[in-house]
Formats: C-alpha cells, sequence, structure tokens
C-alpha cells in the first residue's frame, strides 16, 4: 500500500513534466515542424565548428561513431588488429592514441582508462562508444572541457553556450528572452502555445527548466533539450507572436495584435502612436522562420550516405565513405581559410536528392560543392549543371522552377569550376571540366558544382590517400578564394 | 562387438554418400557455369529494310565519344530506325572487348516518338540496375544513346530516358533522369568529349 501511495505522489509531482513533453512531442509530430522525429543525432558545439552525429541504438544503449565525432576535429587515423581498435588523432602539433578492445567496457585515452556504461562495438571497421562515455573521452583528447547532456543528444564542447534569461513584463503582459548573442530559432504556433527551436546556437539555461510566471496571458515557460536541438515552450491563455529586437538578440513573446487575430473583433480606436524611440521591434508572422543571409557559407554536400552507398569502387571501399572523408577535409580546408562550411550531410546518413538541395538553398550558401568519387578515370572532374542555353536567364524573382533553379547561376558556376581547375592544375592534379545532367545540381539556387574524385593513380586505394585528398582539398579552397569576390558580389 | 561384414557395409554405405554428395556438388557447380556463361539477352526480332551506312556514337571509358560506321538493315519508320540504332549501339556495349561495358542483358524496350521531335527511350531494368555508378560513366552512356538517336532520327530535339515504363531519378546514382534532354545541349558536350 505504501509503495502505491509513493508512486502516486510521484506522477502527481511529474503531472507538469509529462504534461510538458507531450505539449513538444505533439509539435514535433506535426508535418513539417522543424525537429521532425527524424534519424536520433547528437549534435555537437565545438569554438570553431558545429557538426551532427548519428546516434545508434545497440541493446539499449546509444553509441556514436568516435571517428564521426573526432573527425571534424583533427586529423583522424584508425587502425584494427583483431580485436583491438585504435585511433589516431592529431590536432595542432599534439597526437594523441585511443585503444579500445571490441566488448570492452574500458578504453585507453593517452595511456589511461576511461569506464564506459556500455561495451565498445566495432562495426565494418568504425568503432563505437556509447554517448555518456563522450563526457569523460572528449576532455581527455581535446583538453576542453565537455558538457554533455546524455538524454538531450548535444554536446557542448569547449564553450559555454548562449544563456537564456526570461523576464515577464506587464501592461501589457509580455515575455522578453535575452540572449548574449544573436539567435535565429524557428517559431511555431500551435493554438495557445508557441515553440522557438534553436539548432543553430547552444543555446543553455541557469535555474529551474520550467517557469511558471503567473501572468493572465502567459502562463508558463519550459526549457528543454531534444535531439541536440534546444526548445523553448512558451503557453499562454491566447494566441501569441514572436518579436525580434537589438540585432536578434531580444526575443519578445506578446499577444497577438487584434488586426492578425483571425476572429471577427469589435472596432477598435486608432492606436496611439509609440512615444518612446526605442528600436522597433520586428514583428514575426507564426510561421518557420527563414534564415537570414549570411555573409559567406560553401555548402559542402557528400554524396550518397547511408544504405544509398554509391559506387563500389573496391569490395571494401564505398563512394559514400570516401565522399564524406574528402568533404570533411575540404571544409577543414576552408575554415582553416576563415570561409564558413555548411556540411549537408555529415554522418552516414541518406537524403534525397530534394532534401540535399533544399538544405543547400535554405543555407543561402555562396558556393554548392556535391563530392562524389568514381572507380573509372584519374584525377578530378568538375561538373556544372546541362542546362538548355535558352533557359539560363539570369532571374532574381522571389520564386523560381526547381527543376531549372540552377540556370540564372551558370556562368558563375562555371566560373568557380574554372577557378578550381586552375588551381589543380598548378598542383599537377589531372582535371578536366564540363556539363553534366548530375542531381541535384539543377535545383540549387545559387553557384553550383559536382566535383568526382577517382584515383591519382592505377592503384583504386590511393583515392583515400591523405596527400592526395589534401592535395585537392587545398586546390577548392584556393579556387573559392580566388573567386571570392565573384561569388559575394553576386549574393 | 560389431561384426566385420557388418563394418564393411557401412564403411562402403559411407563411401557411397560421399561420393554421391561430391558427385552432386559437381553438377551443382556445372551448372552454375552453364548460367554465367549463357547469353540472356532478349533476342531482337528481325529487322527488315534497306542495307545503310548508320553513324554511332560509341563513348570509350577514357572519357571520350568516338563516332563509328556501321552497314545495318535500317527500317523506314522512325521510331524503328531509333530502336535499331540505339539496340546496335547497346550490343556493342554489352559485346566482348567492350570499350564501353555494360552488364550482360542490358537492352532497349523500346523507342517512341511524341509528334516527332521528342524521343522517348526505355531503357530495360537490367540496364540500368547493372550499369556501373559514377557521374562520368553514367554521362557516357546517356549522350552517345542521344548522339546516336538524333544522328540517325535527325528531327528529334528533345529526349526523355525510362527504365522499364518507369520515371527514374538517375541511371546508377549520378546521371539526372527525371530531366528531358534537349538535343543541341547534349551535343554541345559531346563535342567537349570527342
Amino acid at each position: 500500500m505504501t509503495r502505491r501511495f509513493r508512486i502516486g505522489r510521484q506522477w502527481a509531482s511529474r503531472r507538469p513534466l509529462i504534461a510538458g513533453t507531450f505539449a513538444v512531442l505533439a509539435f514535433l509530430l506535426v508535418p513539417g515542424r522543424a525537429l521532425a522525429a527524424d534519424q536520433p543525432h547528437l549534435a555537437i558545439f565545438a569554438q570553431q565548428i558545429n557538426y551532427l552525429v548519428n546516434v545508434q541504438v545497440r541493446d539499449g544503449s546509444e553509441y556514436v561513431g568516435l571517428l564521426d565525432v573526432l573527425d571534424p576535429l583533427g586529423q583522424v587515423a584508425t587502425h584494427i588488429n583483431g580485436k583491438k581498435w585504435t585511433l589516431d588523432f592529431s590536432s595542432s602539433g599534439n597526437r594523441v592514441e585511443i585503444v579500445c578492445q571490441e566488448g570492452k567496457r574500458k578504453c585507453s585515452v593517452r595511456g589511461a582508462d576511461v569506464e564506459m556504461a556500455a561495451k565498445f562495438v566495432v562495426s565494418e571497421g568504425h568503432g563505437y562508444v556509447p554517448v555518456s562515455a563522450l563526457a569523460e573521452i572528449l576532455p581527455r583528447i581535446t583538453n576542453l572541457t565537455a558538457n554533455l547532456n546524455v538524454r538531450g543528444r548535444r554536446l557542448l564542447l569547449g564553450i559555454n553556450g548562449v544563456h537564456l534569461s526570461s523576464d515577464i513584463l506587464k501592461n501589457p503582459s509580455r515575455l522578453v528572452l535575452t540572449f548574449p548573442s544573436p539567435v535565429k530559432p524557428s517559431v511555431t504556433n500551435e493554438g495557445n502555445t508557441l515553440l522557438l527551436t534553436f539548432t543553430r546556437e547552444p543555446v543553455t539555461i541557469s535555474g529551474p527548466e520550467t517557469t511558471n510566471f503567473g501572468d493572465p496571458l502567459i502562463t508558463s515557460g519550459r526549457f528543454m533539450v531534444v535531439n541536440g536541438a534546444a526548445l523553448y515552450l512558451v503557453t499562454a491563455t491566447a494566441p501569441v507572436v514572436t518579436m525580434f529586437s537589438q540585432g536578434n538578440r531580444v526575443v519578445t513573446i506578446s499577444a497577438l495584435p487584434p488586426a492578425a487575430v483571425p476572429t471577427p473583433a469589435p472596432a477598435q480606436p486608432p492606436a496611439k502612436p509609440p512615444v518612446q524611440a526605442q528600436p522597433t521591434p520586428t514583428p514575426v508572422q507564426p510561421a518557420p522562420q527563414k534564415p537570414t543571409a549570411p555573409t559567406f557559407i560553401v555548402a559542402i554536400d557528400a554524396a550518397h550516405g547511408g544504405t544509398e552507398t554509391g559506387a563500389l569502387l573496391s569490395p571494401t571501399l564505398a563512394e559514400k565513405d570516401v565522399t564524406l572523408a574528402l568533404a570533411r577535409r575540404i571544409a577543414r580546408e576552408l575554415q582553416s581559410k576563415g570561409i564558413g562550411v555548411y556540411m549537408v550531410r555529415t554522418g552516414d546518413t541518406q537524403m534525397t536528392l530534394d532534401q540535399r538541395a533544399s538544405a543547400a538553398n535554405t543555407a543561402h550558401a555562396a558556393l554548392y560543392i556535391a563530392i562524389h568519387a568514381a572507380a573509372q578515370g584519374h584525377g578530378v572532374h568538375l561538373y556544372t549543371a546541362m542546362l538548355p542555353p535558352s533557359m539560363a536567364v539570369p532571374t532574381h524573382h522571389a520564386f523560381v522552377p526547381w527543376e531549372t533553379a540552377q540556370s540564372a547561376w551558370l556562368d558563375l558556376s562555371a566560373t568557380a569550376a574554372g577557378s578550381i581547375a586552375d588551381e589543380c592544375n598548378r598542383r599537377n592534379i589531372p582535371v578536366r571540366a564540363m556539363p553534366a545532367a548530375v542531381r541535384p545540381m539543377n535545383n540549387i539556387e545559387g553557384p553550383a558544382i559536382a566535383l568526382e574524385v577517382a584515383t591519382p593513380s592505377d592503384t583504386l586505394e590511393d583515392i583515400n590517400s591523405a596527400t592526395y585528398q589534401q592535395s585537392i582539398a587545398s586546390a577548392v579552397a584556393a579556387g573559392i578564394i580566388a573567386i571570392r569576390p565573384k561569388l559575394e558580389a553576386a549574393r | 562387438m560389431i561384426s566385420r561384414p557388418m563394418q564393411i557395409t557401412v564403411a562402403l554405405l559411407v563411401a557411397a554418400i560421399l561420393g554421391m554428395g561430391f558427385y552432386a556438388l559437381k553438377l551443382k557447380q556445372k551448372v552454375e557455369t552453364l548460367h554465367a556463361n549463357s547469353d540472356n539477352r532478349p533476342v531482337a526480332p528481325p529487322m527488315t529494310g534497306a542495307m545503310q551506312t548508320v553513324t554511332l556514337w560509341v563513348a570509350h571509358d577514357d572519357g571520350t565519344l568516338h563516332q563509328q560506321q556501321m552497314q545495318l538493315a535500317m527500317p523506314d519508320e522512325p521510331a524503328a530506325r531509333a530502336m535499331r540504332v540505339l539496340q546496335a549501339l547497346v550490343q556493342i556495349y554489352t559485346g566482348k572487348d567492350s570499350p564501353h561495358p555494360l552488364g550482360a542483358g542490358s537492352d532497349i524496350e523500346d523507342v517512341y516518338l511524341v509528334n516527332g521531335t521528342t524521343a522517348v527511350v526505355d531503357l530495360n531494368q537490367t540496364f540500368a540496375d547493372t550499369h556501373p555508378s559514377g557521374i562520368m560513366v553514367e554521362q557516357l552512356t546517356i549522350i552517345s544513346l542521344i548522339q546516336t538517336l538524333t544522328a540517325n532520327v535527325p528531327n528529334v530535339t528533345r529526349v526523355k530516358f525510362l527504365v522499364g515504363g518507369k520515371e527514374r531519378d538517375t541511371l546508377a546514382g549520378h546521371e539526372d533522369l527525371k530531366m528531358t534532354y534537349d538535343v543541341s545541349t547534349v551535343s554541345q558536350v559531346a563535342q567537349e568529349l570527342q
């Protein structure tokens, strides 16, 4: 009896938590929501780079590939000897060796053992550790602090996050959320609730996750981290809208203006003009917020992924792995030159061609590069879209046809391909440039090229040579830098 | 204690079982070899028409296209002519010493002409399923098919590809099969590949 009573009290005390969780789940399950219940992933926010790593569930535990986690942070090489799996990681001149044994619950990092909650797993040559183990392993490898939210699948590496503070103001009722740096959440309204989803910023909060404001309009605010994204759920007694001000550092949530309420309302006297000369907040419609154009970002799309392996270059070498490795190398090279990178695919995930194009277009990339690999030929092939010249009329309308979105950008795409080809020639990499009908280039609304890498020699395995790939990455970065003014002018 | 005649009988039976097993294995291997070597390409119906010299654009895996003359019995009807030359091209690709090898059984299912200017080429499922994967290798196939078709059926300005009668995203992971190809654009690329 006593036990039943205690359980009943626990449920009662957790009722708001359960209700909040169901509310968030309801948001996520509506089609088209920003964070649809897609494949689980771990979001990693570091000083220079943010990226997603696929999470796999094995025997009830969530695992991540160590290679996927460490590759964006430095140079990585792995070796397998029987059940012994070794990873060499080097960054900024420091080299660290991680040794793990398949089936064991510990790994050795810098010679010291790290205990893990579940066994180390090796699958298709990749080593997987439980997500929870990263809190111990990563600081020893990188010498950076690791703030890991296992349940929310988010890791802050060497950074403190963007702190959210909330304040309720009266007359009229409004909730003011303040951030130390600009934020660009997507905003979703559903009835009297509003959800802010932060996927680009590592938003954190101090104090309780749920705040009851005791306000007649805005009753509560709840913060949580779900599948790598920070969510802030606002519950109100009437529809509310979001306004951004002070360079997207302040988000104000207030009642929907009477004119915007869809139901008929009695006539209101004309509103008085504002007296204070404060910066006017920009009203935002209750719909997912379109990201503003960033300064200069290159979108890199490692072709294929997941069960869609692409070409089988050799019995043990799939195109999807070569493209991801080269894409990461190009991304590092660009970042080292101060160029922002958007990785369309960060792990072994399957994406449709339309999803890739959509992601690149949403990122407003100055240049889109699709990376491919082939068993035939030598060196590098660069491709631009093969669209009829009659359709290549520059247009800057709000809407462009999906099938020919690339038409307006053919000249600039060819310029980009030519510049990279020149840099390849300087490095004695055999190169050839021509148009090709490769999806999804036609659907990219901006300069777009496809880069197909083949082996530099007669040995197919040389396509994975670090020296060769680094040389290509260097040529790509130099080629982009050479035409950066033209790419920037076109934005 | 087992008697000696019984021991001999058991030994003979074991030897017979092993022998039969070995024989069955050899038979299985022989059947598999026969299947592997058999030509499962569909048999094309006999073509009637006067012998003519036709031009085929033949792809080579070094990334080039070469024009090749051939004597073929060519029908008069444009769609049948298109079908004939494309099948001849595919036979080169699936034949011995092919410069651009395609999977055995690859073939053209049908060719339709819409308003005399748009050709719809229906590749068979094996053609796409066994095609080597890669931008260049897939592009060579498609351009050589289009160039060969338009060299022998001159009024065609647009070409659309189907696989097994249905639309398909790509040929083998790269070449776009959703789009309708503009013959003049393809021709410009073909000149670069010569």
